[in-house]
């Protein structure tokens, strides 16, 4: 390009002063041209850029997305998965606290009301989990969805595993609690079951309207199952984990069918 | 991270990126230094509002923050920032209106770039788009220029969707009068 912007082009487009032509040419000219855009710099008052540069730092330097992060790429994940699964408001601390706090609370009340109310709200956890991961307005993971060469589908499911890992994670230390080992694991494949099927009714509609769906599908299906069922806890014991684990494959078959609607999911 | 700042000087725009994905917060204070200026000033035609521009401003450099492992190397490097900026400036008109500029109609000529873009031959287009009006250029520049779809465009201007369409047509169909 022969053609290269003067200090006093740049200080009448700063004014405003420059025409339609000149301020579009330069406007393009300074896409490309490096010298030029040091011309452009010194138009902007280094206080100026300080300040909002001091808005920027404030942001980069976010030590709680930074020690989960690190602490993947310590174990060996790749540095681009490590800062999804960091930045997934799901796996937070703040909302990991909310979530243990609730199941113990569930959990403390499994001694006077049996071990219902925990069973049906672990569940949950990576339910609502998945929905916040990926419906949060200002998510950057939105962005990267859209432009990941990790494409929409490999996305979804890192993020969901992470989510899901988490949530049982956090799970263990309230289901202490529950005095009973077997109450501590009978809700995983439920778990999985649930967050398997959010995801795929997320290839048909909205991901926080299938959270809520598959959540009263839940709750109603314990419910009903109780009610009708001639020994408690009859929704977790038995032939109910088999079903689990059939729908479990079941879902999953779904969902690879499914798959190529991820890629636009993944920016909603 | 541990990187000599002299060479942070001497790296490309592209290796930048790569350092910033690599979360080196002084590769990013580098960049925006490189950016900062035309960015600013580019917006600033687009919004007059100082403390709007310095805010999205800061949304940009926190978007290549997060995305700078989405950055394919198709164009410069410029371009994509821009291609952020633009759009976080729509976003927060979207959220609420500020006061847009247009631009000044004074001895319009245009650029051979848009020329290009515009598809038409060299020759009258200058005097075409001189008998454009302003409102008739300012779609024109939003779209052709600043790369918007017609619903970013429409926020951007603070006008409905249909009339940036009726006008892009008018102004397409003035343009061809005006070389025919």
């Amino acid at each position: 390009m022969t053609w290269h912007v003067s200090p006093e082009l740049v200080a009448s487009y700063r004014d405003s002063a420059s025409s339609d032509a000149a301020s579009h040419s330069l406007e393009l000219h300074l896409v490309e041209c490096e010298p030029c855009r040091r011309i452009a710099a010194g138009a902007v008052e280094s206080g100026r850029r300080d300040r909002i540069w001091a808005g920027i730092s404030e942001t980069v330097d976010m030590p709680k997305a930074r020690w989960l992060e690190e602490a993947l790429r310590r174990f060996g994940v790749n540095a681009h998965i490590a800062r999804l699964i960091a930045m997934t408001p799901s796996v937070q601390p703040s909302w990991l606290l909310a979530v243990a706090t609730i199941l113990a609370l569930a959990a403390v009340a499994a001694s006077s009301l049996g071990p219902i109310p925990f069973l049906v709200v672990a569940p949950l956890v990576p339910v609502v989990g998945v929905a916040i991961a990926f419906g949060h307005p200002i998510d950057p993971v939105h962005e990267i969805g859209v432009a990941s060469p990790t494409g929409g589908f490999r996305l979804v499911l890192i993020r969901a595993s992470a989510v899901l890992m988490a949530s049982i994670a956090i799970s263990v230390l309230p289901g202490l609690f529950l005095r009973e080992f077997r109450w501590m694991v009978v809700w995983l494949l439920p778990a999985l079951v649930c967050t398997l099927l959010v995801l795929v009714i997320s290839t048909f509609t909205h991901l926080s309207t299938a959270a809520v769906v598959v959540s009263l599908l839940w709750v109603a299906g314990v419910t009903a199952t109780e009610l009708a069922a001639s020994t408690p806890v009859a929704s977790f014991v038995g032939p109910a984990q088999l079903i689990f684990a059939g729908a479990v494959l079941g879902l999953l078959a779904l969902l690879l069918w499914r798959r190529t609607s991820f890629e636009r999911i993944a920016g909603r | 991270m541990g990187v000599d700042q002299r060479d942070l000087e001497a790296s490309s725009d592209e290796e930048l990126l790569v350092l910033i994905a690599d979360r080196s917060g002084e590769a990013l204070r580098e960049l925006y230094e490189r950016h900062v200026g035309w960015l600013v000033l580019r917006l600033m035609r687009r919004c007059s509002d100082r403390e709007v521009v310095d805010e999205v401003v800061q949304d940009t450099f926190m978007g290549v923050w997060r995305n700078a492992a989405g950055f394919r190397g198709e164009g410069p490097v410029a371009a994509w920032i821009w291609g952020i900026g633009i759009r976080r400036l729509v976003e927060r008109f979207r959220r609420r209106p500020v006061p847009t500029r247009g631009w000044d109609s004074s001895g319009a000529q245009s650029s051979a770039e848009e020329m290009v873009l515009l598809g038409v031959e060299h020759g009258d287009l200058a005097a075409a788009m001189d008998g454009l009006s302003p409102e008739l250029r300012a779609v024109l520049r939003a779209t052709v220029l600043d790369g918007l779809t017609t619903r970013e465009a429409a926020v951007l201007l603070g006008i409905p969707q249909g009339t940036v369409k009726s006008r892009m047509r008018r102004a397409r169909r003035e343009l061809r009068e005006a070389l025919a």
